[in-house]
């Protein structure tokens, strides 16, 4: 290495005297600078983590609406088909009930997560029992006993089904028999 | 390399930054090199990771940063280089050195930029050669030529001016 090569004794001797001669003392503030790195530290840090949980936070809150906008088209259909029922139908329109989207009540990975996890799973079963019942009340209101399709997919309805259907109270309708009667003159597969 | 120790940056400080302060007054005032040594150090400690090398990152900055400060105030370098060159000196004077202070600096002030920055990072720095070569971004034996040539034009200058105060 040429960092090795020796020096002749005059310049060994001029760079050994030069060495003695010390720099002039810096007038700088030591705890001055010393502060004012450590506090730029200290800033730098804290952006950092700021950073980080800015990025955490954009996460979550992106998690959270995610959810929310891919599951309102599904709630638009259950919307829709409910206002279809509630809508005096043309005549040309049959198998109307076909359309109501019980299951869209519960479609959606949202809603099954919900379900999973949700503790009040009877009591949820109950509510849309409730509700379905009361679709099909209203829908026999409107259009009369044909819109129900007999169990056998002949479209004949059954009278005195849709008699004892139309005489239940809304505190039947909770009972499971009641449940079973009105998805077995509904669709017996949809459910 | 490793996590920077802030319980070494007073050591750092200590050690370097008047030769660092001497080093920055190659390309301006007294003033202005100590308001670039602070940056450095402020910068150093804004590391994510401890450089390899300190001393040779700190003499390298500080290098960047005088050049780019001297470029950008060029006129005001020249204005107060010439107000405080009289004002501040490079070294301290002792009885004991076998120099005179101010003569050295003389001798040091006349030399080519890039042999006096060469004399001072290998004599005052204590940078090898090769450090050397890596900072001023010049081959290894240029550097070594350089200083060579900047020891005897060091001596012809002081020797010119001793018999110039004895005749």
């Amino acid at each position: 290495m040429q960092d090795e090569q020796p020096l002749n004794p005059a310049e060994q001797e001029l760079e050994a005297a030069l060495r003695e001669l010390r720099p002039a003392a810096a007038q700088i503030d030591r705890d001055a600078v010393l502060f004012k790195a450590g506090y730029q530290s200290a800033i730098r840090q804290m952006r950092l983590w700021q950073s980080a949980a800015g990025t955490l936070a954009a996460s979550l809150l992106i998690s959270l609406l995610l959810p929310a906008i891919y599951s309102s088209p599904e709630r638009e259909n259950v919307l829709v088909g409910t206002n279809r029922i509630r809508q005096m139908p043309t005549e040309n329109q049959t198998g109307l009930i076909d359309n109501v989207q019980l299951e869209s009540l519960n479609g959606g990975w949202v809603a099954t997560i919900g379900r999973v996890f949700s503790p009040a799973d009877s009591t949820n079963i109950a509510t849309q029992r409730q509700d379905d019942y009361f679709r099909v009340r209203q829908a026999v209101l409107s259009r009369g006993l044909d819109v129900l399709r007999a169990p056998d997919g002949t479209g004949v309805p059954r009278r005195q089904n849709m008699q004892r259907l139309l005489d239940m109270t809304p505190d039947d309708v909770g009972g499971e028999a009641t449940f079973k009667f009105i998805t077995r003159n509904i669709n017996g597969d949809q459910l | 390399m490793n996590r920077l120790d802030p319980g070494k940056l007073g050591q750092w400080f200590d050690t370097y930054a008047a030769r660092l302060v001497l080093y920055a007054r190659q390309w301006m005032s007294a003033g202005a090199a100590q308001d670039v040594v602070q940056d450095v150090f402020v910068r150093l400690m804004c590391q994510a990771n401890e450089p390899g090398n300190v001393q040779a990152w700190l003499f390298r900055s500080v290098r960047n940063a005088a050049i780019s400060e001297a470029r950008s105030g060029q006129r005001r370098r020249v204005r107060e280089n010439s107000v405080a060159a009289n004002r501040a000196d490079w070294f301290e004077k002792r009885p004991e050195d076998l120099i005179d202070a101010d003569a050295a600096q003389k001798a040091l002030e006349r030399l080519p930029d890039l042999q006096r920055e060469i004399v001072v990072l290998r004599i005052w720095a204590d940078l090898t050669l090769q450090e050397i070569a890596e900072t001023v971004g010049r081959p290894l034996s240029t550097v070594h030529d350089q200083y060579r040539a900047g020891l005897v034009a060091v001596r012809h200058e002081m020797e010119s001016s001793c018999k110039m105060n004895n005749p």
